[in-house]
């Protein structure tokens, strides 16, 4: 497969004062693959996480985008170029209505926005939230402003998507929804990025998994090959459990 | 200027200073315990002047049961104000908002108490004891003396309660980490109480000391809860010995300024050494520094 | 009768469940461990069982009296001493005056002094810098400490939650000895860990936590072999 990747980590290291958080991480991710980021606590899948999406600057390393140099630029300017994240707490616009959210998104997130409304509401159709349209924000439950979240990021059009625990917190059934909306993405050919915690609903739409533990890659591969890889099992086992047996 | 007027000011703020010390220090112990401001506090101080001019002045107590008299009932004023309007807003949301709020309250309502009680005249309380001591060319009143004696020993017998008696040790561990204290045993929620009522016990105190020299009103209280707001933060919140300092450091400061201007602006000079001592050090002179 | 007994306990965080019908039974002197990937409820059902929280539904029996409602500064009376996550020292206070706390609210409060030596014994470290103040101690030390202070409650159940967490694995080693140690003096363990390897090197049954359900329980081999735990902890 000679695809060449749409996004790629290149030695991304940061450190806060003197505690090394990312040491050397590397990787690729291509168009309409799902590449989920997985690592027990204190990994650096945040750090790393904001750095891709240019909430912080890396102490070094680069990020590429299509070949070209984004490490150095801002959060506004990667999103023209098609880069669009989630947080993990969603804070929509309270007072606008749902579909008013997803319109400013329309509206600012592209570079020739149009607040088209009529992709806004295919939009809010897809994501199942069209009895929500015209309701405040501030109304929604979890599951639903979760999933609001979601299309404001997919309504600029990205070509990569940043995904911050989008799933926490959520019901299983709420967690398929939104995984069904994900593995949706893959047609439309937007790689997307994913960090997570509910690691079943990860396995079960993921392409690929890295994992980090204390600051450095130590996975690659496909979901079932990572959950069998001994330094995965180390790292949030604590070991291979067959060793406990030795008392 | 002589020598002798400059260090007569110093000892006078020193005194009127540990008057201020012995206020904060109870703001401070309320903040350190409970993790909220008590606006009322000035009010607590103001009805423990009341209760000595009524027991010394009225009555004819002798000033030491006055006394006494005074700091019990705030002490049991306190534990009321904490039981009734206090205890239950703190298991809920924005409880160090709502404290304000219901603090305040209670202060609107004793001034008010006091206004309809007494009247808005200014009453005088005679001097405990009389006479001046004259030490080196200066001169200071037995009174100013009888404050600072009373200061040492109740600074240091709080101080010795915190650090010496299983009282003190459940008292700091509630303010160091309160879930950790509730798992060894602490009822914390009793020691909300304690801390209220002693920290109202302190106001009494230190206006019954204070009562001769300033005037008993109802509004007695505005002036020292500002500067015990000013004297918690110089210290550095929840800091019993920046309390301490800091009430020493503002008497001083505010006794020598007057020499060099005048009483109106005490006022003006205490807050601006506040406010270049919080520029240099954010956390005041013993808080812990706090890292984002 | 066992020691300690959860039937059905259901905790909530506000509107979200955090724990759903869990059951478990400590005997006298075992060691029990509950491991589970993160965010499984382990460190909300240990502040359930210490009363931090009060659970919606289900009771907690402790030698045959019910605890779920009572408050949590009592427990340490009855003989339950819990080392909460991230350990939760005085920080402004001396090693001494954290034992001392540690015997605060226990009958034991009577023999500190004695009790202060003994439990220096154990753990040296910790006698040599007696009047250090637990805010500048190493995270071992700081373990030792909070696992001291409870000790100094002569507890009858000791409750720890993830001793290990940022702990070099040397010192995760003697902490693991310290327990065992511990145990075999008479004191019944519940140790809740991520780790799931160290809390199977040293506990009889287990319990397997995953997102606030009791997914497996048994004997520790029954879960050496298991794929179930792998699977909690991975997804897949």
């Amino acid at each position: 497969m000679n695809r060449r990747p749409i996004l790629t980590a290149d030695k991304v290291r940061h450190s806060f004062g003197g505690l090394v958080v990312l040491d050397g991480v590397s990787f690729e991710a291509f168009s309409g693959e799902i590449l989920c980021l997985i690592g027990p606590n204190g990994a650096g899948k945040t750090t790393l996480f904001n750095i891709i999406s240019g909430a912080l600057l890396p102490s070094g390393g680069h990020i590429h985008l299509d070949g070209r140099d984004i490490t150095r630029l801002k959060p506004s300017v990667r999103c023209r170029l098609g880069i669009a994240r989630s947080f993990q707490i969603p804070q929509p616009f309270a007072s606008l209505s749902v579909l008013e959210n997803v319109e400013v998104a329309l509206e600012f997130g592209q570079d020739n926005g149009r607040g088209d409304s009529a992709r806004a509401r295919l939009w809010l159709e897809r994501a199942g939230l069209t009895q929500w349209l015209d309701a405040p924000a501030a109304e929604l439950p979890l599951g639903a402003r979760k999933k609001l979240e979601l299309v404001r990021v997919l309504a600029t059009e990205p070509r990569v998507v940043l995904l911050d625990e989008v799933m926490g917190g959520l019901s299983p059934e709420e967690v398929d929804d939104i995984a069904a909306i994900v593995h949706g993405l893959k047609a439309e050919n937007i790689a997307v990025i994913f960090v997570e915690h509910v690691l079943r609903a990860v396995m079960s739409i993921a392409d690929r998994i890295i994992v980090l533990h204390q600051g450095r890659l130590i996975a690659d591969g496909t979901p079932a090959a990572v959950s069998h890889d001994p330094a995965v099992i180390e790292a949030y086992l604590g070991g291979a459990l067959d060793a406990a047996a030795q008392r | 200027m002589p020598i002798q007027l400059v260090v007569a000011q110093i000892v006078n703020g020193i005194i009127v200073g540990s008057m201020y010390a012995l206020f904060a220090s109870g703001l401070t112990l309320i903040w350190g315990t409970m993790k909220m401001l008590n606006f009322a506090h000035g009010e607590f101080f103001m009805l423990g002047g009341y209760l000595v001019f009524f027991c010394y002045a009225v009555l004819g107590i002798n000033p030491a049961l006055s006394t006494l008299i005074a700091v019990v009932a705030i002490f049991l004023l306190g534990v009321v104000v904490e039981r009734v309007v206090i205890h239950h807003l703190l298991s809920h949301p924005v409880w160090q908002l709502t404290t304000i709020i219901a603090t305040l309250g209670v202060s609107i309502f004793l001034q008010n108490l006091a206004l309809h009680v007494w009247g808005p005249e200014f009453h005088n309380v005679p001097y405990f004891v009389e006479g001046v001591l004259n030490l080196f060319g200066i001169r200071i009143a037995y009174q100013r003396l009888l404050i600072l004696g009373v200061s040492c020993v109740s600074i240091a017998a709080l101080w010795f309660v915190l650090k010496y008696t299983r009282l003190g040790l459940a008292l700091r561990a509630t303010a160091q980490d309160a879930d950790a204290a509730q798992l060894y045993g602490v009822n914390i929620l009793s020691i909300y109480t304690l801390t209220f009522g002693l920290s109202a016990g302190l106001a009494a105190l230190a206006a019954a000391m204070l009562a001769p020299i300033t005037a008993v009103n109802p509004y007695m209280g505005l002036s020292p809860l500002l500067k015990g707001f000013v004297v918690v933060i110089l210290g550095g919140l929840g800091s019993f010995a920046g309390a301490i300092l800091g009430g020493i450091l503002l008497g001083v400061v505010e006794s020598l300024g007057v020499l060099f201007s005048s009483t109106e602006w005490s006022d003006v000079i205490a807050f601006t050494f506040l406010v270049l001592v919080i520029w240099v050090r954010p956390w005041g002179l013993f808080g812990v520094e706090e890292r984002n | 009768m066992p020691l300690l007994s959860v039937e059905r306990i259901s905790s909530y965080y506000g509107d979200a469940r955090a724990l759903v019908d869990i059951r478990l039974e400590i005997e006298e002197q075992e060691i029990v461990a509950v491991i589970g990937p993160n965010g499984a409820g382990k460190t909300t059902m240990l502040r359930t069982i210490s009363g931090l929280i009060r659970p919606r539904s289900g009771a907690i029996l402790f030698r045959g009296t019910a605890i779920e409602r009572m408050p949590a500064h009592h427990l340490i009376r009855l003989g339950i001493a819990h080392v909460p996550e991230g350990r939760r020292l005085f920080p402004q206070m001396t090693i001494r005056e954290n034992l001392l706390m540690g015997a605060y609210g226990a009958p034991s409060w009577r023999e500190r002094g004695t009790l202060i030596e003994e439990v220096c014994d154990l753990f040296p470290r910790l006698k040599e810098r007696i009047g250090q103040l637990a805010g500048t101690l190493s995270g071992g030390e700081r373990q030792m400490l909070a696992t001291a202070r409870a000790l100094m409650a002569r507890p009858l159940l000791l409750m720890l939650d993830e001793p290990s967490l940022g702990l070099a694995p040397k010192v995760v080693e003697t902490i693991l000895a310290i327990i065992q140690d511990i145990n075999a003096r008479g004191v019944a363990v519940l140790l809740v860990e991520q780790n799931a390897q160290l809390a199977l090197k040293v506990a009889a049954r287990a319990y397997l936590l995953e997102t606030g359900v009791m997914v497996k329980s048994g004997r520790t081999a029954d879960f050496l072999t298991d794929e179930s735990v792998r699977r909690s902890y991975l997804g897949v």
